[in-house]
Order: C-alpha cells, then sequence, then structure tokens
C-alpha cells in the first residue's frame, strides 16, 4: 500500500537574502505513510512546509502534489491544492476573531461552500473526535488553555478530510502529558482519515509515536532518511547526536 | 565609495517598496472588483471603519468648525467683513477642514487597528492559516477593509460638513450674535455642489489610502510584538503623510482652473 509519493520534492533552493535555508532539498513521501521530518531549529523545516503548501515560491527545483506541479503557482492557484491538504500549526493559528465552532467549520463554510447547519455539524463531530465537549462549541480562542487550542487546531485540520495533513512542531510549548494526548490524537486521526501525514518536530517521543518513517534536515539537505527503528540502530553520528541530544558531534552549537 | 554603495543600497530599497506596495495595491483592487465578495465581512467592517468612528470625526469636525467661526470673526472684524464669516465657515468645512481632519482622524483610529489586526494574524500564523484552508486572504480580510474605508469615509465627511457647520452656527449665532436667520440664510446661499463634491472625493481617497496603508503594513509585518508595533506606526505616518499630499493633488485638479 506505501508506494506511490504523494508529495515530490526535487532539488528545491530556497534562499532569504544571502541565507539558504534550503539548498538542493529532496524528499518523497508515499501515499498513506507518516513521515516526520527531524532537525534543529533554523535548519528550514518550517520553509520545507511553507513551500509545500504555496506560502513561500522555491527559487529552484520542483514540488509535485499528487503528480502535479505546483512550485511557482500563485496563491489563488495553490487554493484547489490546499482544499485536499489539512495543517496544524505550531501555534495552532487559530482565528481570534471566530469561536471555536466556527475555526472548525472554515474550510467547510469557505472553501467547500457546505451549508452552515451541515459544517456545524462535521465540526462538533471533529472536535467530539479531539476528545473536546460541545461546551466549548461557542468558546473563543483566548478562553482556551495550549492543549485545548491545538485540540481545535487538529480538528479543523481535519475538519474537510483532507489527504495530506501536516503537523508542524505538534506538541512544542505543552507539558509531556499533553503532548502524548496530541502525539496519540495524531496517530488515530491520521489513522481513521487514511491519511498521508508530514509532520517537522525535534520532539523524539513524538517521532517515535507518530513516524513510519523519519528523515533528518541539516544544513538544507536531507542527510538520512529511515524507519524509526533503524534510527535507533544507525551510526550515522548526525542522527546519534540529534537522538541522544548530546552537545558533542558533527553539529556545531550555535550560540548567538 | 562607502556613501555612494549606502546611497545605492537606499535607492534600491525604495525602489522595492515601492514595488511591493504598486502589486499590493494592483493585487487588492483585483480583488476588490472580482467576486467571491465577503459581505458579512465588509459590513463589520463599514460599521467598524464608519459607525464606531462616528464620535471622534462629530467632536473633531464641531471644533473645527467652531473655531474657524471665530478666527475668521476675529480676523475678518478689522477688515469689516464678519458676513463673511458663514461662507468662510462652509467653504474650509466641506473642502478641506471635514476630510482632512475625518481622515487624519481615522487614519489614527482605523489604520492603526487594521495593521495591529493584521500584523498580529501574520505573525500568528492565522493569514497562512487562511491559505490552508483555501481562503484567499486578499479577498477575506483585505479587499473588505478597503472597500469599507473607500465607501465609509464619504459618509463620516458629509456627517462631518453637517456638523462642522453647526460648530460654526453655534458661534457665529451665540457667542457673535450674528442672526440665526441671515446665517443659515446665507450659508445655504453659498453652497455649492463642487465644494461638497470635492470633499466627499477626497474623503473616498483617503479612505482607500487609510485602509491600504493599514493592511499593507499588517500583512508585511515581521518578528513578533516589535514588528506589529512599527507596522502600526508606519500604518499610521505613512498614510498622514499620504492624505496631506493627496489633499493638495485633488484641491489642484479641482480648483486650479
Amino acid at each position: 500500500m506505501i508506494s506511490t509519493p504523494i508529495i515530490q520534492i526535487d532539488h528545491i533552493s530556497k534562499s532569504f537574502g544571502n541565507k539558504h535555508i534550503l539548498k538542493d532539498f529532496s524528499l518523497d513521501v508515499k501515499k498513506g505513510e507518516s513521515l516526520v521530518i527531524i532537525g534543529g531549529s533554523g535548519t528550514g523545516k518550517s520553509v520545507t512546509l511553507k513551500c509545500i503548501l504555496g506560502l513561500l515560491t522555491p527559487e529552484e527545483g520542483s514540488i509535485k502534489i499528487f503528480g502535479n506541479e505546483t512550485a511557482g503557482l500563485s496563491l489563488s492557484e495553490h487554493e484547489k491544492v490546499n482544499g485536499k491538504i489539512g495543517m496544524l500549526f505550531q501555534g495552532a493559528a487559530l482565528f481570534d476573531s471566530l469561536s471555536v465552532i466556527d475555526n472548525v467549520a472554515f474550510a467547510l463554510i469557505q472553501g467547500k461552500k457546505y451549508p452552515k447547519k451541515k459544517a456545524y455539524d462535521i465540526a462538533l463531530e471533529k472536535l467530539n473526535q479531539v476528545g473536546l465537549s460541545k461546551s466549548i462549541a461557542n468558546a473563543y480562542p483566548s478562553d482556551l488553555s495550549g492543549g485545548m487550542k491545538k485540540r481545535v487546531g487538529l480538528a479543523r485540520a481535519i475538519a474537510s478530510s483532507p489527504d495530506i495533513i501536516f503537523f508542524d512542531e505538534p506538541t512544542t510549548g505543552l507539558d509531556p502529558i499533553m503532548a502524548d494526548v496530541i502525539n496519540d490524537l495524531i496517530v488515530s486521526c491520521v489513522k481513521k482519515l487514511g491519511a498521508t501525514a508530514l509532520s517537522i518536530t525535534h520532539d523524539m517521543t513524538s517521532v517515535r509515536k507518530i513516524a513510519d518513517r523519519v528523515a533528518m534536515l541539516y544544513e538544507g539537505k536531507i542527510i538520512w532518511t529511515g524507519t524509526v527503528d533503524e534510527m535507533d540502530k544507525t551510526d550515522n553520528p548526525y542522527i546519534r547526536q540529534f537522538v541522544e541530544g548530546s552537545s558533542d558531534g558533527p553539529i556545531p552549537v550555535e550560540v548567538v | 565609495m562607502e556613501f555612494l554603495t549606502l546611497l545605492g543600497q537606499v535607492f534600491i530599497n525604495f525602489l522595492q517598496a515601492t514595488g511591493r506596495l504598486t502589486l499590493f495595491t494592483l493585487k487588492t483592487l483585483y480583488y476588490c472588483v472580482t467576486p467571491p465578495f465577503y459581505f458579512k465581512t465588509l459590513f463589520s467592517q463599514m460599521i467598524e471603519v464608519g459607525y464606531y468612528s462616528l464620535p471622534v470625526v462629530a467632536l473633531t469636525t464641531l471644533f473645527s468648525g467652531m473655531v474657524i467661526a471665530l478666527q475668521t470673526y476675529t480676523g475678518f472684524s478689522s477688515l469689516s467683513a464678519e458676513n463673511a464669516v458663514s461662507l468662510v465657515v462652509l467653504i474650509s468645512i466641506t473642502r478641506e477642514l471635514a476630510p482632512v481632519m475625518a481622515g487624519l482622524m481615522v487614519a489614527g483610529r482605523i489604520g492603526a487597528s487594521m495593521a495591529a489586526e493584521l500584523g498580529t494574524m501574520k505573525v500568528t500564523e492565522q493569514i497562512d492559516a487562511l491559505s490552508t484552508l483555501s481562503t484567499n486572504p486578499y479577498r477575506y480580510l483585505i479587499a473588505p477593509r478597503v472597500l469599507a474605508g473607500i465607501l465609509m469615509l464619504p459618509l463620516l465627511v458629509l456627517i462631518g460638513d453637517i456638523i462642522g457647520i453647526c460648530g460654526g452656527y453655534i458661534i457665529g449665532v451665540y457667542k457673535l450674535d450674528f442672526n440665526a436667520t441671515t446665517y443659515l440664510t446665507s450659508t445655504w446661499n453659498y453652497v455649492k455642489a463642487i465644494d461638497i463634491i470635492s470633499g466627499l472625493v477626497k474623503a473616498s481617497v483617503f479612505g482607500f489610502i487609510i485602509t491600504l496603508l493599514g493592511c499593507y503594513q499588517g500583512y508585511n509585518s515581521k518578528g513578533g510584538a516589535q514588528g506589529v508595533g512599527a507596522a502600526t506606526t508606519n500604518a499610521v505616518v505613512s498614510s498622514s503623510i499620504l492624505i496631506l499630499i493627496f489633499n493638495y493633488i485633488i484641491t489642484e485638479i479641482f480648483f486650479n482652473s
């Protein structure tokens, strides 16, 4: 089942001024798999996701989603592709001015043009799926804790039953118990939808829980890929240093 | 040599900023006139720009009308031309003071709030989230705000015109002892469509400038709270300057001949 690449990133490069973030970056994500990109802060993990989503345009290379070239498409042209993608942002990125239910139903009402009643019914079902009760439907994001915001963000990401879901550092800023809850929810939601998942994180507990395959990003390139078991067994010094969280190794500790 | 490099860099930065603003303006105009429209957002922005700005515009135009009446009387009485008070109040309020005062007040209120709101949305990735939810941020966030500015500023100025003239009337009749009927009649006789229309055109252009720059600064803000603060300041300062520049240009166009 895990065979066809649903996302094909081929030799993309992205710079900001003189700073080269992605250099000759290539990666395939196969249908139905959960791939996690690991790497230190500032290595270009978020930039990768933004390039795939069309929020940033790579200077070189190709990005294909479902076999269609998307690199260089305008934001409007990307809207159709993004209709098949869900995204959980690092800080949840809930719309402050909208209630929880309006946040979750947003893509259904604005994107898919569902009637409000139908969109709300689906939104309530998704909230229930992430362990939130009906009672918070009318609350606003400012009333919620960090963990609850992440859950609402997850409900919003899965509301339109996307084929691909991106998770940008899903457990950052959460306590270990809540992080585990979010990891479990990610696994169950992705499995239930049969979606392809691409996550970026530096939380190794999260990696072990949600990844089918792991890719390590360093200096703008993928330097290693493998399963979680292979990650634990590899002698690759970059992986060993990162997994063990050691300051000794080939990855320099940058102190600004 | 270093000075020339610096000068060149400043010039290039200026050209880049101008290009970015031009592209932003063209995109915004495109999304303002092409469907689908978000009428609910447009309506709530019209309330925000128009209804909630009414008290501040009313107060500033009221006192502007009052002070113009007082100053005109003080200056013109030495020329025995006190009767010109109503005319001066009428012309200065409708042509200049109501649109410029309303523009500057709304720039401070709405331009700053739009820059802060969009800036916060930008740095908390809410604008990116909109794109991932198949919603164009220009269409959903910016076009309704700019349209609200273009539509509501003329209405505010029209009300400001009336209140400003009332301010002149209050001072003229209750402080300077003009006859109420004579004051009103002479005001009415001096009313010309071009005075009102030029003020309303100015208001519409100012509304466009304020909302466009508020959205532009917010949409392009970077770097957290400090970036949002800078965007807010830039929005108010740049729109205030442009209001004064365009006030002159529009006055030239309407009245130079």
